[in-house]
């Protein structure tokens, strides 16, 4: 019993740092000490009912140490805001009012197309309708939306995704390669210097690393 | 409701700890009975197996068991109750080789035992 109440303890450190590094994308809605005592608890909770060989003990014991252990830390995050940090993170600021932080993004271990998913769950289909979006400690993406914004009237087609170009995408952005390579030319940029490239109709964005985004109408011949 | 919780954390803890050392000391008394038991069940002068001290010893385990096996795996615990029956067998029948074998093979696993669920760095890691 003493080995598996140490065992747990030792156990559960683990899981909280590993989820930690994973980053934010692995948890939503929880916090990741909380995900990671739903985690054990239901593998915990199954392991005496499917084995009537081990005592009910292997598994309760376990169940009662995560219980202290989340209480103890609920104590300490809640006394000290440095602790609070280290277990939960910090709300991260992933578009401003320059467009998509690259920095932030890779920090958080989330790429172009999770911030993308996000924004589009909220209603949000172009990074221009967006002042602010912040990542929380618990996965979520908070949005402070841009009134000024461009508003796409259908879905922009994501044509270069961290300096890939998404070659399936072009015809349904009625572009080609070539197109492509060209406009980026006319703009003094690399296709591997674009973070994101969205074509709605006739309205192009284009969001390079590291510097302000920008947009505008352009005709097609 | 905050005191609450505190109290009942505090209660599951000292709970948990206070099984918990009353369990290896309970592990340790056991297997430690257990393994002078085996040893003496040879009778030194003409070599030959004390059967009624088996048969006891048989009783005993019985009994430990029954406490055994709220904490520690069934399967395991079995094994040494069906060696043991092989061994009270073996006695009566005056089979004293496969006695001395199955004799070596719970001392071995009583030894085993007490080490797999004793409170150490080794079982820990």
């Amino acid at each position: 019993m003493l080995v598996v109440f140490i065992r747990t303890i030792i156990i559960y450190v683990c899981l909280v740092i590993g989820m930690r590094l994973m980053g934010k994308r692995t948890i939503g809605e929880l916090q990741p000490f909380e995900f990671t005592i739903t985690l054990a608890i239901a593998d915990l909770a199954c392991m005496p009912m499917q084995d009537i060989s081990v005592p009910l003990i292997y598994g309760l014991v376990p169940l009662f140490v995560m219980f202290l252990l989340h209480y103890l830390i609920t104590i300490i995050a809640g006394k000290s805001i440095k602790f609070r940090r280290f277990l939960n993170g910090k709300p991260v600021i992933v578009i401003n009012e320059q467009g998509i932080d690259y920095k932030a993004i890779n920090s958080l271990n989330v790429n172009i197309n999770d911030i993308l998913e996000s924004l589009r769950s909220q209603q949000f289909f172009s990074p221009e309708q967006v002042r602010y979006a912040v990542y929380e400690t618990n996965g979520n993406l908070s949005v402070l939306e841009n009134e000024n914004g461009y508003t796409p009237s259908s879905i922009p087609v994501t044509i270069i995704v961290e300096g890939k170009l998404m070659e399936t995408n072009f015809r349904y952005a009625s572009v080609s390669k070539d197109d492509v390579i060209e406009y980026l030319d006319s703009k003094h940029l690399k296709q591997k210097d674009v973070l994101l490239m969205t074509i709605e109709n006739t309205h192009y964005y284009i969001q390079p690393k590291g510097k302000p985004f920008f947009s505008e109408e352009v005709k097609n011949d | 409701m905050t005191k609450g919780r505190l109290t009942i954390a505090l209660v599951i803890l000292v709970f948990i700890l206070g099984l918990g050392i009353g369990e290896q000391l309970f592990i340790h008394s056991t297997f430690d009975e257990f393994s002078s038991r085996l040893n003496g069940f040879i009778v030194e002068e003409d070599e030959t197996y004390d059967y009624d001290a088996i048969v006891e010893t048989q009783k005993w385990w019985e009994k430990k068991v029954c406490y055994l096996e709220l904490f520690l795996p069934h399967v395991q615990m079995n094994e040494i109750t069906i060696t043991y029956g092989e061994l009270v067998g073996a006695v009566g029948a005056e089979d004293h080789d496969s006695a001395q074998a199955l004799l070596n093979r719970l001392q071995q696993t009583s030894i085993a035992f007490e080490e797999m669920y004793g409170f150490r760095i080794g079982n820990i890691i």
